[in-house]
């Protein structure tokens, strides 16, 4: 049966796209401030829906209206919530409606329009999104069918395209190739050599994958503390790194040293206390920390900061390239949904 | 009249186009960066394995012992042993894609003996259809043949691994091998398992020689004891980490390939012979 009243559809945004981070820090909302906006939509005159999707790249805030004057309705809202800086929000800002809310809604859920493109940490947030907008009765049938049918998209494009394919951060990049050497993660030891943020950010995602014991060798014995508590394990000296080179599987070196800290002769008897297990080395380090005939040696696989670079920027290359199609079959999609939604007016 | 053992290659070949059906599969699955539908080439490897052993079985009965007189058996007794292997294996280490190339190396086998019908050649006195002891011997060691050609397998799992891994690549089928830990792991398995099985075949042979001297030519005693000494030297210098890692690798698949053509002395002889003295590969000691 046809819907009497026409749908407005739109949507209210500021993102990576629109936003540097300096700005988008300003208009971060809290949980607080989202569930007072949440409360202030719900009472705007003429607002049937709306669905606020708030993550640390993007700030946007769907809606239906019965009539075409939501944009001052909801700047009017915006601007009366605390703790949020409307004026940068606008100022940065972008609108847009009907047809173009519903592809952008698609493009966001598979990642099209992340930052890290392609990257499925997105989906889980307009899902979680969705189900609180949902719990507050905020949502209506148009959300409801835009945001469920952006779910199977996402899922569609992530299946049948290569959006999702390869790792393109230098620590997810070292962990998969981690994989690749050592099989299952969790019972392989690794050396942080250095306390650098880098280093720490690759240990953090080898960590996510399933690590559990990680040795932390500093200088700065308070630093390597520090962080040696935050992955629970022990520190040491970093003089003593090739002393217990022989008990890890992988070691991560960042240290600011001019000279590199391994070399070849004192690898080689560490490989002798391990024969069979393979070494992975990764050299986050400039000036680098090892010597590069280290990875020369058998059972030695030794990757510098250019190597993990080069294989995500192939990935980040492999995945442009399928950024078109997923883009084209998203589209369509998204104009069948729109036309559906337009049919049952 | 002799038995007809040229009824049951249909089984055979139906066998070998599934197996290639599989691999293939596998392969433009792999290149196209399109999930492996593991249903499909699971079905596809298992059919294969189904058909291939009734093969064997309608051998079997109709030979009243294991199928293994003539070349043409043996490649295909290998291939199943392979696949079987693997099946086994696959569970137990849980490593994806040796199935893959099981079904890779299978059809290999398959198709090279199937494609040479002078292979199959009938024998009327087989060397398993006198004493169960030599049938022993022989399922044995063509079984120690499979595991070496599972080693094989893993070893270029494993070579393949490091080369990408030495030459900074990645893709789907690096993604999809085995850890180069867990090669490690399963080829010292494998050579001990294998050397262990051959070694109690070769001296089920051996006794088997002392019982019954010039029942075994001298050609297929060295190489006999050739491939088990060389089996048995890679084995110790494994164990000594004399040699590992990707030397190691290597020198089980050139060893395999040396294996594999040590049968072709031995068929050429025997084939030879087969139509004149009707007698199986093993009897280059015969006049």
């Amino acid at each position: 049966m046809p819907n009497p009243e026409p749908t407005h559809l739109f949507l209210l945004g500021s993102s990576h796209q629109t936003a540097p981070i300096e700005v988008r820090e300003s208009f971060a909302l809290g949980m607080e401030s989202a569930q007072q906006l949440y409360r202030q939509l719900k009472t705007a005159p003429g607002l049937n829906e709306c669905l606020i999707l708030n993550t640390c790249n993007r700030v946007e805030i769907y809606g239906v209206a019965g009539n075409d004057n939501s944009r001052e309705a909801l700047e009017k809202s915006l601007s009366e919530t605390d703790g949020f800086n409307a004026q940068a929000f606008l100022k940065h800002g972008f609108w847009l409606t009907d047809e173009e809310v519903v592809r952008h809604a698609f493009e966001v859920a598979a990642g099209l329009d992340s930052q890290m493109l392609g990257e499925t940490e997105i989906l889980g947030q307009v899902k979680s999104s969705y189900a609180g907008a949902a719990e507050l009765a905020a949502t209506g049938p148009i959300l409801n069918r835009i945001f469920q049918k952006s779910f199977q998209a996402a899922k569609w494009a992530r299946t049948h395209t290569g959006i999702g394919r390869g790792q393109i951060s230098i620590g997810n990049v070292a962990a998969d190739l981690a994989q690749r050497v050592c099989g299952d993660l969790a019972d392989i030891s690794v050396l942080l050599v250095g306390t650098g943020e880098v280093a720490e950010k690759t240990t953090q995602a080898l960590v996510s994958r399933g690590v559990k014991h990680v040795t932390v060798a500093g200088r700065n014995l308070i630093n390597a503390r520090r962080l040696a508590d935050e992955f629970g394990g022990p520190c040491i000296s970093i003089s003593d790194t090739p002393r217990v080179l022989g008990y890890h599987d992988v070691v991560i070196c960042s240290t600011a040293a001019t000279e590199p800290i391994l070399r070849k002769e004192e690898v080689k008897p560490a490989l002798k206390e391990r024969p069979t297990r393979p070494l992975f080395l990764i050299d986050l380090a400039l000036p680098r920390d090892v010597e590069a005939g280290v990875g020369r040696l058998s059972n030695v696989y030794l990757y510098n900061l250019d190597d993990l670079a080069e294989i995500a920027n192939e990935n980040l290359k492999a995945r442009q390239a399928e950024v078109e199609r997923a883009r084209s079959a998203i589209v369509e999609r998204a104009q069948r949904v729109w036309s559906a939604i337009r049919g049952g007016e | 009249m002799p038995p007809d053992i040229y009824s049951d290659r249909a089984l055979f070949w139906i066998g070998s186009v599934l197996y290639t059906m599989a691999f293939f599969f596998a392969l433009v699955s792999l290149s196209s960066e399109k999930r492996l539908l593991r249903s499909i080439f699971m079905t596809l490897l298992m059919g294969g394995f189904i058909f291939q052993s009734l093969g064997l079985y309608f051998r079997g009965i109709e030979e009243h012992a294991f199928p293994l007189t003539n070349p043409f058996e043996i490649l295909q007794v290998m291939a199943w042993c392979a696949v079987g292997i693997n099946l086994v294996l696959r569970q137990v280490f849980k490593l994806n894609l040796l199935n893959v190339f099981s079904a890779g190396l299978s059809m290999l086998l398959c198709v090279l003996s199937l494609t040479n019908p002078d292979w199959d050649y009938t024998v009327r006195q087989g060397v398993t259809s006198g004493s169960p002891w030599v049938g022993f011997h022989a399922a044995l060691a063509i079984f120690s043949y499979g595991v070496f050609g599972v080693l094989a397998i893993t070893s270029i799992m494993y070579l393949i691994q490091n080369y990408g891994l030495t030459q900074r690549k990645s893709g789907k089928l690096f993604n999809l091998l085995p850890a180069i830990r867990q090669l490690e792991d399963i080829n010292s398995k494998l050579i001990v398992f294998g050397v262990s099985v051959l070694t109690v075949a070769v001296c089920i042979g051996f006794l088997n020689w002392l019982a019954t001297p010039g029942t075994v030519g001298l050609l297929k005693l060295l190489v006999a004891v050739a491939v088990w000494a060389a089996y048995g030297i890679l084995l110790y210098l494994r164990n000594t980490h004399k040699l590992i890692a990707s030397p190691f690798a290597r020198a089980c698949v050139i060893l395999f390939i040396a294996a594999l053509l040590s049968l072709w002395p031995l068929t050429l002889r025997s084939a030879e012979k087969a139509s004149a003295v009707t007698t199986g590969m093993h009897d280059d000691a015969q006049p």
